[in-house]
């Protein structure tokens, strides 16, 4: 099982969210607007691309466009080993969360 | 600025990028507005770029231990050579620090001063014989008057210099430099007071100063403050303060400074005269925000009130910079002054060694080229770039130059003070060891190793690999490689600075070994200003001329090479012309005699005529030429003060330095203002009378020191800074010539590594020993007699140029040039020599075996 990080795993919940149009500009926007800060392209595509070489995320480039300048699209989606990775990743959280008591937030 | 990211090819940075890029901006164009957009689009490239740089650092880091790592391999493998690389590069730095260490020491000069951009000194600008003329000493009323005159100027303070000031202190007697000077002088230089106080310490009469290191000389660890020293027998001062060493360097240089309200009794402050003076200097501080030339401009309003027009002529008071004052040569001046153009001759001197030690490194790694093709072949193979490779050797060179400023800075540490010693200052090595240098100097390091490693990079990381493997060798050996042009370069630098050598030593040589006119060897003369013989001089005169060792004496105003003169305007009687500045020459009767000086006409003066006591004068050769006079005998002359007829035509002798024409003077019989007597010994009996000299001082002057005035020592002195020259040139035409030996030594080892194929071939078709070595030497010889064809009519005009800073100069012989360059050649041949007969005593059959 992979680790992640929590920046992983904002990227990762984005690129699910967002289905068959996850690419970076949407990926980006997405992400930025639920988080309530701005990700610099760098601090999407960086961790993509090394989540894609552990095998997390998959990447194909789709068919230039007319508004992009004539530039293809790479779209990205997560791959089964990422979402078992979520998963995981979630497990740990939520019984982290669990095993604190409620008087600890008093 | 897309275009840019498009080409940039790393990893993320491509075509989907800049698509996503290109595609929020049109979205958030049509949200916000293109303005919005275009600042959103500017902030992510920056963002993205700095990312970029910081990814490409990390990167870098990595690769460059791998380089580090590879350079060191390479230097152990090639130990030899790194080791001439860098003795030639350390010895380069060196010699360059050393110099810039020298230059900037020059330069610093007053800059301690807080205020040193407000002060000024006022100096007299005139014009005399047609040319402009400045002198340092201006008149005592001057700074009362300026500073009530103009509200522009905020402090004024003179400085009354007396030098060998006679200092009692507890009944022993010091003679030392001192100035008597105005309170505020305290409040416009910044002098470290370290006990006593500014405002109060030289208000009082006979209040005193002295300096830290007089107070321990005259007191121990006692404190200072309070004792009473007599200064110029009988007047008692009280010390009141005690100042330090100053932070830098200064034109001023003093042992104490004492009260001017002190001095309000001599006739001098008491009538203070616009018209005369002394070595007095007025230093002002102006308001901040005052421009000096405009101040200088109302100067003359306020001389015109104190003095007539016809007294006045051309003379212009003129302010000058506190910090330009070392580097003015003007008349009279008492401060330590240095020459701009020795500074500029040194640093250009330094420069060139340090070029000389880059063209060494280039030429020394190029020369390696061919031993390293295949490992630039196997690189290439494996797939490094051009870029990488270029990284590489600029690395190792970098590296190299870099371990070279470390050894340099220490070796520097280590010269330092011997290199003082020899160019006569007090350097210190602290300004340089201070972190904002010692970056300065790494990146001075980095810089010569990249600029020197880039042409051997380049044509290193330019080898195919193709070639590489196929061993086809390096074929830069024609005649007008770069190698050559360095190298030739390196002689002809080396050759110009022996030619150099020898032309400022010549010239030394010259103006010490030129006849002075007088027989110098014969008499010596001691000065009695400011000691108890002074206005009893003629007593002494008659005592020394009781000892039968002394032929003469005579009793004068001045001597050869004292440097003290006075310089009055004459008018020629009988001519409607302008008064002619002569050199006056105030002496009693036998003058002439005991100098030994040679009469071309007329006669000397004589008791026997009645006139001659007031009313005769005595004029040198140039007085004659300078009036146009044929027959001068029975002519009259008059400078207001003096007035007679000439006598006599006594030859031309040199009064001062050689650099300076001898100057027209006269000389008259005045025994009044005598400072100096002169004798004449007997050749056989000198130590004996230096003997009874010195008996003699003590008995008359107890406790003063007893400094007889030998001629050849006196103008010896004015030769100082040639001496220096020399010796800088010389050393720097050594080192020059030493890099530039260690890289033609490493240069001939590897062309006799090259072609020792050929030399076995040769040897076994019979070839004579002979024969090789000149098979191996030629091309060598070859380049330095071409350096010494461009060097020496480059350095024949250069150093002529500089000889005409003389009036009295020497030559630049033909032979001179030969001789330098023939040194080089013959240095040359014995540095190469013992790599090339080493090659000529190989066995063939060694090295074809493996054919």
């Amino acid at each position: 099982m992979q680790q992640i990080t929590s920046q992983e795993e904002t990227l990762l919940l984005g690129v699910l969210a967002l289905g068959d149009n996850a690419y970076g500009m949407t990926i980006r926007r997405h992400v930025s607007k639920v988080t309530g800060k701005d990700w610099s392209i760098g601090a999407i595509y960086d961790p993509l691309y090394r989540l894609e070489r552990r095998g997390l995320v998959s990447s194909f480039l789709a068919d230039p466009t007319a508004e992009r300048g004539g530039r293809s699209k790479r779209m990205f989606r997560v791959t089964d080993v990422g979402k078992e990775a979520l998963k995981a990743h979630k497990l740990i959280r939520d019984s982290l969360w669990g095993s604190v008591p409620d008087v600890a937030w008093k | 600025m897309l275009k840019f990211f498009h080409s940039s090819r790393r990893h993320w940075l491509h075509s989907p990028v800049i698509g996503d890029l290109r595609e929020e901006y049109r979205l958030i164009a049509s949200e916000k507005g293109r303005r919005v957009a275009m600042k959103w689009i500017v902030r992510q490239i920056v963002i993205t770029f700095l990312r970029l740089l910081s990814q490409n650092f990390i990167w870098s880091l990595e690769m460059l231990k791998s380089y580090i790592k590879t350079a060191i391999r390479n230097f152990r493998r090639q130990r030899t050579y790194t080791l001439i690389n860098l003795t030639g590069l350390i010895v380069g730095m060196a010699a360059c620090l050393l110099i810039a260490i020298y230059i900037q020491d020059d330069l610093n000069y007053d800059h301690f001063h807080v205020k040193k951009d407000r002060i000024y000194r006022i100096y007299i600008q005139t014009i005399q014989s047609g040319q402009p003329w400045a002198m340092a000493p201006t008149m005592l009323p001057l700074a009362p008057a300026l500073k009530e005159g103009f509200p522009e100027i905020d402090k004024v303070a003179r400085i009354l210099q007396k030098n060998h000031f006679p200092f009692g202190v507890d009944g022993e007697i010091f003679k030392e430099r001192l100035y008597f000077v105005d309170p505020d002088i305290l409040n416009i230089l910044t002098l470290p007071l370290i006990s006593g106080d500014i405002e109060s310490a030289l208000s009082k009469p006979n209040s005193l100063i002295i300096t830290s290191n007089m107070a321990s000389r005259f007191y121990g660890d006692e404190n200072p403050i309070g004792r009473i020293i007599e200064l110029d027998r009988g007047n008692l001062y009280t010390v009141t303060g005690v100042f330090g060493a100053s932070p830098g360097k200064s034109h001023l240089r003093t042992a104490a400074m004492a009260s001017i309200v002190s001095q309000m009794d001599t006739p001098r402050l008491k009538n203070p005269s616009w018209s005369s003076f002394q070595n007095d200097y007025t230093y002002v501080l102006l308001k901040s925000g005052v421009s000096p030339e405009a101040l200088q401009a109302k100067f003359q309003a306020l001389w015109k009130e104190h003095i007539t027009e016809e007294d006045l002529g051309d003379d212009e008071l003129r302010l000058q910079s506190l910090t330009d004052i070392h580097f003015s040569q003007l008349n009279y001046d008492n401060a330590q002054t240095s020459n701009r153009n020795s500074l500029i001759a040194a640093g250009v001197v330094g420069f060139f060694i340090l070029a000389i030690a880059c063209f060494n490194f280039i030429n020394l790694t190029t020369a390696r080229i061919s031993g390293r093709m295949k490992e630039v072949g196997v690189r290439k193979v494996a797939g490094a770039d051009r870029g990488q490779l270029l990284r590489q050797y600029l690395t190792e060179s970098t590296l190299l130059s870099i371990i070279a400023m470390g050894a340099c800075i220490l070796i520097t540490c280590t010269l330092l003070p011997p290199f003082s010693r020899m160019m006569n200052r007090n350097m210190s090595i602290d300004p340089m060891l201070k972190p904002g240098i010692l970056l300065l100097l790494f990146g001075i390091s980095v810089l010569i190793g990249l600029l020197a490693g880039l042409y051997p990079a380049l044509r290193l990381s330019g080898i195919q690999p193709m070639a590489a493997f196929r061993n086809i060798r390096d074929r830069h050996g024609s005649a007008f490689s770069l190698r050559t042009v360095l190298v030739v370069a390196q002689f002809a630098i080396s050759i110009f600075l022996i030619i150099a050598t020898l032309t400022v030593q010549r010239q030394r040589q010259f103006m010490l070994h030129r006849s002075l006119g007088f027989e110098h060897d014969q008499i010596i003369a001691l000065n009695m200003q400011n000691s108890p013989i002074y206005g009893r001089t003629d007593a002494m005169k008659t005592t020394l001329l009781s000892h039968p060792g002394i032929l003469s004496a005579s009793l004068s105003h001045s001597v050869p090479g004292s440097g003290i003169s006075i310089t009055s305007g004459f008018h020629v009687i009988g001519e409607e012309r302008d008064e002619i500045p002569m050199n006056e020459g105030l002496s009693d009767f036998d003058f002439v005699e005991t100098l030994g000086l040679t009469m071309v006409a007329g006669r000397d003066f004589s008791e026997d005529y009645a006139t001659d006591f007031d009313d005769a004068l005595i004029i040198n050769e140039t007085a004659m030429q300078h009036i146009g006079w044929s027959d001068p005998l029975g002519r009259r002359l008059d400078s207001g003060d003096k007035a007679g007829q000439v006598i006599g035509v006594v030859k031309d002798f040199h009064f001062s330095s050689m650099h300076e024409k001898i100057r027209p003077m006269v000389f008259s019989v005045n025994t009044e203002s005598i400072n100096f007597i002169t004798i004449r010994i007997h050749p056989q009996q000198i130590s004996n009378v230096l003997k009874f000299l010195e008996e003699t001082w003590n008995d008359i002057a107890p406790g003063y020191p007893f400094r007889p005035h030998f001629f050849d020592e006196q103008f010896e002195r004015y030769y100082r800074q040639e001496a220096r020259l020399t010796q800088l040139f010389s050393l720097s035409a050594g080192l020059a010539i030493l890099i530039s030996c260690l890289g033609m030594i490493a240069l001939a080892a590897h062309v006799v590594a090259q072609r020792l194929k050929e030399i076995g071939i040769r040897k076994v078709l019979g070839a004579s020993i002979y024969g090789l070595i000149r098979l191996l030497t030629v091309d060598f010889i070859k380049w330095v007699v071409i350096a010494g064809i461009i060097a020496s009519p480059a350095a024949y005009f250069i150093m002529r140029r500089w000889l005409s800073n003389y009036a009295y100069r020497t030559s630049i012989p033909i032979w001179l040039m030969l001789l330098s360059a023939l040194m080089a050649v013959l240095i040359a041949c014995l540095a190469i020599g013992t790599q090339t007969i080493k090659a000529t005593f190989i066995q063939p059959a060694q090295i074809l075996k493996d054919e």
